[in-house]
């Protein structure tokens, strides 16, 4: 049989039609053979009510303990977004990459947007964060956008680098850290 | 971070919801303003997947990607969407019609969503971009369109992800638009309003055929779920994915059971914009159609056609991102062994699937929704609804089959697996699930009640509450409710301060008569330009001053330790007679 549920959706048109047996004609007078199927559907009745029932109640109990903890959360998070340094969170996920922010803040504000810089570690990358060397690059890219990265750029950024490699056409801009400094090629 | 940026995401969102309205009037129309305010959750989902599916098209077809571009693509899909409501007579009436049933039930889960919401909106305002995937790709992508106008080939080659579609990334530089700067900070709330947008359809559409009861607490206890709690605002694709993911399934059951057609092509749409946000996306979209085809498989002469020609009509919509990334020979789109190497890997198997299912069930991360959801499937059935519950049982085998094909076979994913979403991403995939219940969880247990619901709601309210019978027959109460607790939190966050808009100048605090002072001459964004004013400043005779950056980015030309006000606004005296301006500060 089809039963049309839900009266304010069937006012609109939207009658959501279930396929569902007959529960509701059913009364329960066990013992005869005629009515062992009645009593079998009852029983699906009552356990599909029992089951909707303490479903309900374990999601209301659930959710209202884990409300006001969700609430707590987020909470914390807003104080602890609101007391971050200006630098921190512009730097967001360097952080966890322990990133040397004056080498980014010197490139970003020496290199042009639209120019192309060569980005380069090497020996003198010391940083007790091992996600550092391998990702900084990429932290780098993202910081720096719209400036590209290129391997043939004059712009410099060394982080860690030797900059002796550069050769004598290399004119330093600025240098902070051992190994941190941001500067140009000439020719 | 800036006021201007809220308006701008508030803009953009009123004009993705414009959008969203025009084209679902042209799919079925609204018959009074009720209805209308009941399904703006689901417009704005439409707007937006039908923005985001535009987008990419455009942007595949190498459309420059600017403000104007944006608003043409959503003048013409709001002009489609009437024009298509009209030539089909589409129902358009603002009336108020028949006034909606908010009970007592309804009013305190509405509330709690609306504080649930009000709670992350102010928790993501000042977030810093930290999620990985995030900076590592998806942002710089938004980056890439929003700066340069396009898919710049370097960044979308060089980026991970390379084959990853471009939704998410186009929504963002969109974001960006409005905002009227890569504001990655701000950014994040406009994941809140896809949030947002998602509680509304999900409540907007199931509001009619499922009770109060059964349907606010099934989606609370999905957004208080821990993972869901502190990931939704990541600027990154996985809960965008979910919402389309989940609105397609739902309107797909609806559809089962309605064939109403708006329904089956709005899951079209979303099932495309499923599979333009994340590769995952396809996975998806298949488990829905396969699902659909085989539950429906009893009438499948009547409910095949219309199954297979949305699932065509969306895979379409996919094709162009397809021709774009294999056109530019990108990889990463399938596992490296190939669709055969997996059995070469069958010690993979297992563990995959205990990954998965231990994952679903993970308290700590979903509390108990997927066993709510694999309760009431097993009632609904029981109670009849076979349809229903063998379509919904069968997605979930489905998926679940899925998300072990993904970890089975990437076999970048190393052995033993471990819960960890950095290094297994089944954390992630897994959401789909728990969103979708929130969508299917009050659907099955309506049928699991069939006809019975209203008395359900009726006694197990009464057992609670025996006086609060008498609400329903007054909606004024119970949507007051609503609207003292959307004031409520607000109010008292606002009662400790106005909000704060970060800036560079935050790090100048005002000098006082306690403590001690310290003049700055000036702040830059370079060392070397603050090196010329240290130069001319040490030149006019000041002694003592450094130039060191502080914590808002800036260098600063400074001289510490001045022990009284007084002694600083001699000096600030002192300095402007040399042409200097100096503020006087709070030393730090």
């Amino acid at each position: 049989m089809v039963l049309v549920l839900g009266s304010s959706r069937q006012e609109e048109g939207l009658s959501l039609r279930l396929t569902v047996s007959e529960p509701n004609r059913i009364q329960a007078r066990p013992g005869t053979e005629r009515d062992r199927p009645r009593s079998a559907e009852a029983w699906r009745v009552g356990v599909a009510r029992l089951g909707v029932a303490l479903c309900v109640a374990a999601a209301v109990l659930v959710a209202l303990v884990y409300f006001p903890r969700a609430l707590d959360r987020l909470d914390a998070k807003a104080s602890e977004n609101a007391a971050l340094n200006f630098d921190d969170r512009e730097v967001g996920g360097g952080n966890a990459l322990s990133v040397d922010k004056d080498v980014l803040y010197e490139a970003r504000a020496l290199i042009p947007p639209r120019a192309s810089y060569r980005f380069l570690t090497g020996p003198r990358l010391h940083s007790s964060n091992p996600l550092t060397a391998p990702h900084i690059g990429e932290f780098a890219r993202f910081f720096l956008m719209p400036r590209r990265p290129d391997d043939e750029a004059r712009w410099i950024i060394c982080y860690g680098c030797d900059l002796g490699s550069l050769g004598g056409r290399f004119h330093l801009l600025w240098q902070g850290q051992p190994g941190m400094a941001v500067g140009r090629l000439a020719g | 971070m800036s006021l201007r940026s809220l308006f701008g995401l508030a803009l953009l969102n009123g004009f993705v919801l414009v959008v969203g309205v025009s084209l679902l009037y042209g799919l079925r129309g609204y018959r009074s303003a009720v209805e209308l305010a009941r399904l703006l959750g689901l417009s704005y989902l439409v707007g937006l997947a039908a923005l985001g599916v535009s987008f990419t098209l455009e942007l595949v077809a190498a459309v420059p990607f600017s403000l104007a571009t944006i608003l043409a693509t959503g003048g013409l899909l709001a002009v489609a969407g009437v024009a298509l409501g009209r030539a089909l007579g589409r129902p358009w009436s603002l009336r108020l019609g028949p006034r909606p049933h908010l009970g007592l039930v309804g009013a305190i889960g509405a509330a709690l969503v609306v504080v649930y919401l009000e709670a992350l909106f102010r928790a993501g305002r000042l977030n810093a971009l930290s999620a990985w995937d995030a900076w590592a790709f998806w942002v710089p992508k938004a980056k890439a369109i929003y700066f340069f106008g396009g898919l710049d080939e370097q960044f979308f080659r060089e980026l991970p992800g390379a084959t990853y579609p471009p939704i998410v990334p186009a929504l963002e530089a969109t974001a960006f638009h409005f905002m009227g700067s890569a504001d990655v900070v701000t950014l994040h709330l406009q994941f809140w309003f896809f949030l947002a947008g998602f509680v509304a359809t999900v409540a907007g559409v199931l509001a009619p055929c499922v009770p109060e009861l059964l349907l606010w607490p099934s989606l609370l206890l999905v957004l208080v779920a821990p993972r869901v709690v502190l990931r939704t605002l990541d600027p990154q694709a996985d809960f965008l994915l979910d919402y389309f993911f989940v609105a397609a399934a739902l309107l797909v059951a609806l559809w089962l059971h309605e064939r109403e057609r708006w329904q089956l092509v709005s899951a079209s749409l979303f099932l495309a914009a499923a599979m333009l946000t994340k590769r995952e996306g396809q996975l998806l979209a298949a488990c829905i159609v396969a699902a659909a085809l085989l539950a429906s498989g009893r009438e499948r002469r009547r409910a095949w056609p219309p199954l297979l020609a949305g699932a065509l009509a969306a895979g379409a919509l996919a094709v162009p991102w397809r021709i774009w990334f294999t056109s530019r020979h990108l990889q990463g789109e399938f596992p490296q062994i190939g669709l055969l190497g997996l059995f070469d890997h069958r010690e993979r198997a297992l563990p995959a699937l205990r990954s998965v299912l231990s994952t679903v069930v993970d308290y700590d991360l979903w509390l108990i929704v997927l066993p709510l959801l694999g309760v009431a499937m097993a009632l609904a059935f029981v109670a009849g609804s076979r349809l229903l519950a063998s379509y919904v049982g069968l997605l979930v085998v489905l998926m679940v089959a899925g998300m072990t094909w993904v970890l089975w076979s990437f076999v970048e994913f190393h052995l033993p697996f471990v819960q960890d979403e950095r290094v297994n991403p089944i954390v992630r995939l897994t959401a789909s699930l728990v969103l979708l219940a929130a969508a299917l969880l009050p659907l099955l247990l309506q049928a699991a009640l069939s006809a019975r619901a209203e008395r359900l709601q009726a006694t197990v309210l009464s057992s609670f509450l025996p006086s609060l019978r008498g609400w329903r027959i007054k909606p004024a109460p119970p949507a007051l409710l609503v609207a003292v607790a959307a004031l409520a939190y607000p109010l008292a966050t606002l009662a400790g301060g106005s909000p704060r808009f970060p800036a560079t100048s935050d790090c100048a605090r005002p000098a006082t008569e306690k403590g001690a002072i310290e003049a700055v001459f000036g702040s830059f964004p370079s060392a070397r330009q603050a090196a010329s004013l240290l130069e001319r400043a040490v030149g006019a005779g000041f002694r003592g001053l450094v130039a060191e950056r502080n914590a808002c980015g800036q260098v600063e030309v400074v001289l510490r330790g001045i022990p009284t006000l007084a002694v600083g606004r001699e000096l600030a005296q002192e300095a402007q007679a040399a042409g200097f301006h100096v503020r006087l500060e709070q030393q730090g």
